[in-house]
């Protein structure tokens, strides 16, 4: 592969090999309160020095999600060092720049939402400052936005501009559809124009993946969840149809029992063997094949691309791992039951 | 090699002498218990017999007595006990009462005083935060129009505050400190209640500031700080007190513990009991020759018996305790790692002990450093009872034996003249004159390493034929891998390859080939077959294995005689690691002596200090890698000729208190 970045790599498998274990996942399960999670956290080599000087005590769940976000962010930035020409905000449209345009976009569509649902105030207490040096627009001048215009001229110099102000309507899930649509084309060019050979298939299969997960979630939540019509749930979806063919999709999204094709898929092709569909929780299904699919060439291949790529992704995983224990022992639910919502 | 006999005693009592039985049982050290219910009488009897099945009440206080000792910090160990006289448990529970009640009162006290410190640090840390204060906290606390809160506020918090400028409230930040800024703000009285909504919902966390706390910060610093002294003062003095109390208490404490624990375990292994018409049964292991010593010290309790039972009891299996002499005991403890051979079979220890230090005087060869790790061990025995420590002692012994034939002195091989420097010995090895160091008969070195180990592997083999004779397994003994027939071809390809390839007189003739390796291996291909003919027993239970087809059987036999050679090269060629380690010891060595020149001249600090490290490293390595090895060799090539281990180790009542003290 043409990639090749030892350091990287091995720093990337060193971070990864400080993951919370299953065992650690075992005990925080049994836990009785949040504090006695954050506490246990604090001793775990994963999250040792992000939370060391949190007061368990006092300390609110936001403010934890907060935190494990900006460790994400920080993981990334610090193996961003190894690439040369890519240190923080000097990413420019190249593929290492993905995770910093993932969160430009979640910071749009969560101002969407908020404008949307008239929760305008709510916009300053969401906004992640950690990144004000890295994303590219004044991101502390969203705190200001009183409506969609105010959003379009903030991002006036980025990429987003043009597609923000062309898009007729706030529709959030279609503005969704269009920025990650967007977004991936945009990988999709970079994964091309940067890596060759083996290293672009791994990576473009990689996201292809991404996609149809995604995808498929989407069928599966708009056909059981809320009845729309086929044509509407299309202009929700990603059109990349790689890993998840044109015809399949057409098929599901004509499907009367598209819910049980789609854990039937699952169940075959993506969770491995002893894992089943849940149906209470789908996107656990999509995450547990997106872990089993990075974890295990995480391991063996030497592409610092698809490193960073997926080390990020497994630590996203387990953030919400993380959330998915806090929320659940807050809300005193029994063990078993949260460890349905686990991906380890 | 030797096992100690054992024989059965069965100690029969009113059930009122139970507990005194037990006692006896537990003080000659040399009682191993056994389910009495396994007892060839009592299963045969049955019905009728139960066991004892009451509460402990010596458990509960050895609990108790424990935490005691933990908190008085008195490291539990066996004393004699003779002078204590308290009989029941009332008056155990009397004596820990007494020191508990003075501990106790200490031990509140220490904990309520290292409350006080915590306080009092943790308030040290957010008034320290504050040092950017100047004002007075208790005109700060007295405004009554303005809310106060201290606190800290998460860095990306902060930045956010410039959004809520219109509100009422004034923050001032004292400093920045891992992602948080520590600070205060004010708000007016009215506006409090919205104000501390927005500061919570941007994770703002306050601090109570004591009220004790006066001043400006840096009076409240060193207010804080003169409490603190006071009370690491007051620590101090308790933690001094209670150490008082433990070295007034320690003496007897441990010997009332000793005997509690005594009692508790003899009271614990009344499960082992059976009962039947008021009278208890008792069965266990006692080594043969202290059996007549024991049932007289049993038997001097009133109405209890004690006997040897005749014969062996088919339905318990007796344990093994090994029996060495004083040079090779320490050696029992690679054997028992291994697992201990079966009660009546052969004991390998001295085998192994002659077999080790040989091996390792070889491969560590080195006169001064096998004196110092004789030392080593007999300190680390002495000192700090490692088990290791004696067989240091006797592997250093051989390695000073096998130094002094070399002339290796500390790596230095010029101090003393070499044995095999002496022209008998070079001209028997074939060499026209004196080699200057090892590694000018490297060859021959390997040569010889092959040889020790052919004949190890022989004298292995010679053990499994007299193991398998004794246990009446001809198959093993006689046409196996490493029987007599296997000892044959072994010896035959040996000498074949040792003449033709080392002295050039090619024995492989048809003759040759065909009297010893090929009818060998037809024997080892029909093994089972002609133990079978031996055995008209096993030939009829066999139906099963003759039901195999003629593929079956040919391919398993071809795959065995395939895996016998594998092993006969492998386990030859591993000898080889002998030579290696001699010198790679030499060449270590070489390295440590040359560095010690570049440090300095001969005897200057420089030289001294590298020689003295280099050794350290060389014994510290080399010793530990070559113990290593060196078992190896004995657990896989020696040991898997003819060992088969299985057996019960020999635990005496008194080992099993000390293991639960």
């Amino acid at each position: 592969m043409s990639g090749r970045n030892t350091a990287l790599v091995a720093k990337a498998r060193a971070i990864y090999g400080k993951r919370v274990t299953d065992n650690e996942y075992n005990i925080l399960l049994h836990k009785t309160s949040v504090p006695q999670v954050v506490n246990l956290l604090k001793t775990t080599a994963r999250y040792r020095k992000e939370l060391e000087a949190v007061d368990e005590q006092q300390i609110h769940r936001e403010q934890i999600e907060l935190l494990l976000n900006q460790s994400v962010f920080d993981i990334y930035l610090k193996l961003c060092r190894f690439v040369p020409n890519s240190n923080a905000g000097n990413t420019g449209n190249r593929f290492i720049g993905f995770y910093i345009r993932k969160a430009e976009l979640e910071i749009i569509l969560n101002t969407v939402h908020f404008l949307n649902s008239g929760q305008r105030d709510r916009i300053i207490f969401y906004l992640p400052a950690y990144l004000e040096r890295h994303v590219n627009f004044t991101l502390m001048d969203l705190g200001n936005v009183e409506n969609f215009n105010d959003l379009i001229n903030i991002l006036r110099n980025t990429c987003y501009y043009k597609i923000l102000n062309s898009f007729g309507g706030t529709n959030f899930e279609e503005l969704s559809a269009v920025l990650y649509t967007d977004y991936y084309e945009r990988l999709s060019e970079q994964i091309k124009n940067e890596f060759s050979g083996e290293e672009a298939d791994l990576l473009s299969k990689t996201v292809q993946k991404r996609i149809a997960f995604d995808n498929l979630m989407m069928i599966y939540r708009m056909k059981t969840y809320f009845n729309r019509p086929p044509e509407e749930i299309k202009g929700m979806m990603t059109p990349f149809y790689s890993g998840l063919s044109k015809n399949d999709a057409e098929v599901l999204l004509n499907a009367k029992n598209a819910d049980e094709l789609i854990a039937e898929r699952f169940n075959k092709k993506y969770l491995k063997h002893g894992d089943v569909f849940d149906r209470d929780f789908p996107e656990i299904a999509a995450e547990r094949g997106d872990f089993r699919l990075l974890s295990s060439k995480l391991r063996i291949t030497q592409s610092w691309a698809f490193v960073i790529f997926s080390l990020v992704r497994l630590l996203e995983i387990e953030k919400q791992n993380v959330f998915n224990i806090i929320e659940g022992v807050r809300y005193q639910m029994p063990a078993a039951e949260i460890e349905r919502l686990l991906v380890f | 090699m030797a096992i100690e006999r054992m024989s059965l005693v069965s100690i029969v009592g009113g059930i009122k002498k139970v507990n005194r039985s037990l006692m006896r049982c537990f003080e000659s050290e040399c009682f191993h218990i056994i389910e009495s219910s396994h007892g060839s009488d009592i299963s045969t009897a049955g019905v009728g017999f139960k066991t004892l099945k009451d509460r402990n009440p010596y458990a509960p206080l050895v609990k108790r007595a424990a935490a005691l000792a933990e908190g008085l910090e008195i490291k539990i160990e066996q004393k004699e006990y003779e002078e204590i006289d308290f009989a029941v448990s009332v008056d155990f529970a009397h004596y820990f009462t007494e020191i508990e009640t003075v501990y106790n009162d200490f031990f509140k006290r220490l904990q309520e005083t290292k409350s006080m410190l915590e306080q009092h640090k943790r308030a040290l840390t957010y008034v320290e935060h504050m040092e950017g204060l100047t004002s007075d906290f208790e005109k700060i606390f007295a405004l009554e129009y303005i809310k106060v809160r201290f606190g800290r506020l998460p860095a990306d918090s902060f930045k956010k505050l410039r959004f809520f400028e219109h509100m009422n409230f004034m923050f001032f930040p004292f400093e920045e400190y891992e992602n948080y800024v520590w600070g205060v703000y004010f708000a007016a009285a009215e506006e409090g209640v919205v104000v501390d909504d927005l500061f919570n919902s941007i994770y703002f966390e306050r601090v109570r500031i004591p009220d004790y706390v006066k001043g400006t910060a840096e009076d409240a610093k060193s207010y804080i700080e003169n409490l603190m002294k006071r009370e690491t003062e007051e620590i101090e003095k308790l933690n001094h007190l209670i150490k008082e109390l433990s070295k007034n208490t320690e003496e007897k404490f441990l010997k009332v513990f000793s005997k509690l624990n005594a009692l508790n375990t003899s009271f614990e292994l009344r499960g082992k009991v059976s009962v039947i018409n008021s009278r208890f049964f008792l069965l266990g292991y006692v080594p043969a020759k202290k059996a007549r010593k024991f049932i007289d010290i049993i038997e001097e309790e009133e109405s209890v018996t004690a006997q040897i039972m005749p014969d062996a009891d088919p339905m318990t299996v007796p344990p093994v305790k090994l029996k060495n002499n004083r040079v090779f005991r320490p050696f029992e403890m690679f054997v028992s790692m291994y697992g201990l051979p079966e009660y009546g079979k052969v004991d390998p220890t001295p085998f192994v002990a002659v077999t080790f230090m040989l091996l390792y005087g070889i491969m560590f060869s080195d006169l001064g450093q096998g004196l110092f790790l004789s030392l080593l061990g007999f300190l680390l025995y002495k000192i700090k009872k490692v088990k290791l420590g004696p067989v240091m002692v006797r592997l250093g012994f051989s390695s000073a034996v096998f130094g002094y034939f070399f002339g290796s002195v500390f790596g230095n091989e010029e101090l003393i003249t070499p044995v095999f420097a002496k022209k008998e010995i070079y001209s028997l090895a074939g060499l026209e004159h004196a080699p200057h160091n090892i590694f000018e008969v490297s060859s021959l070195l390997m040569i010889a390493s092959i040889a020790v180990g052919v004949i190890i592997i022989l004298i292995a083999m010679i053990f499994n034929v007299i193991v398998s004779a004794r246990s009446n397994n001809i198959e093993a003994g006689v046409f196996g891998t490493n029987g007599i027939n296997g000892f044959m071809l072994y010896s035959a390809l040996i000498i074949g390859a040792g003449m033709t390839f080392g002295l050039g007189v090619n024995l492989f003739t048809p003759v040759y080939v065909t009297g010893f390796i090929i009818i060998p291996v037809l024997i080892l291909f029909f093994k089972k077959q002609l133990a079978d003919l031996f055995h008209l027993k096993d030939k009829n239970n066999g139906s099963a294995k003759q039901r195999k087809t003629a593929g079956t059987f040919i391919i398993e036999g071809v795959m065995e005689i395939f895996e016998s050679g594998l092993t006969y090269v492998t386990n030859t060629m591993s000898f080889l690691r002998i030579g290696g380690f001699v010198l790679s010891h030499a060449g270590l060595m070489l390295v440590v002596n040359i560095l010690a020149e570049k440090a300095g001249s001969v005897g200057s600090a420089g030289w001294i200090i590298a020689m003295v490290a280099g050794n350290l490293f060389v014994i510290g390595l080399e010793g530990f890698l070559v113990g290593i090895q060196v078992l190896r060799l004995e657990f896989y090539e020696i040991f898997s000729r003819f060992y088969k281990s299985g057996g019960t180790p020999f635990h005496p009542m008194a080992t099993e208190m000390t293991v639960d003290s």
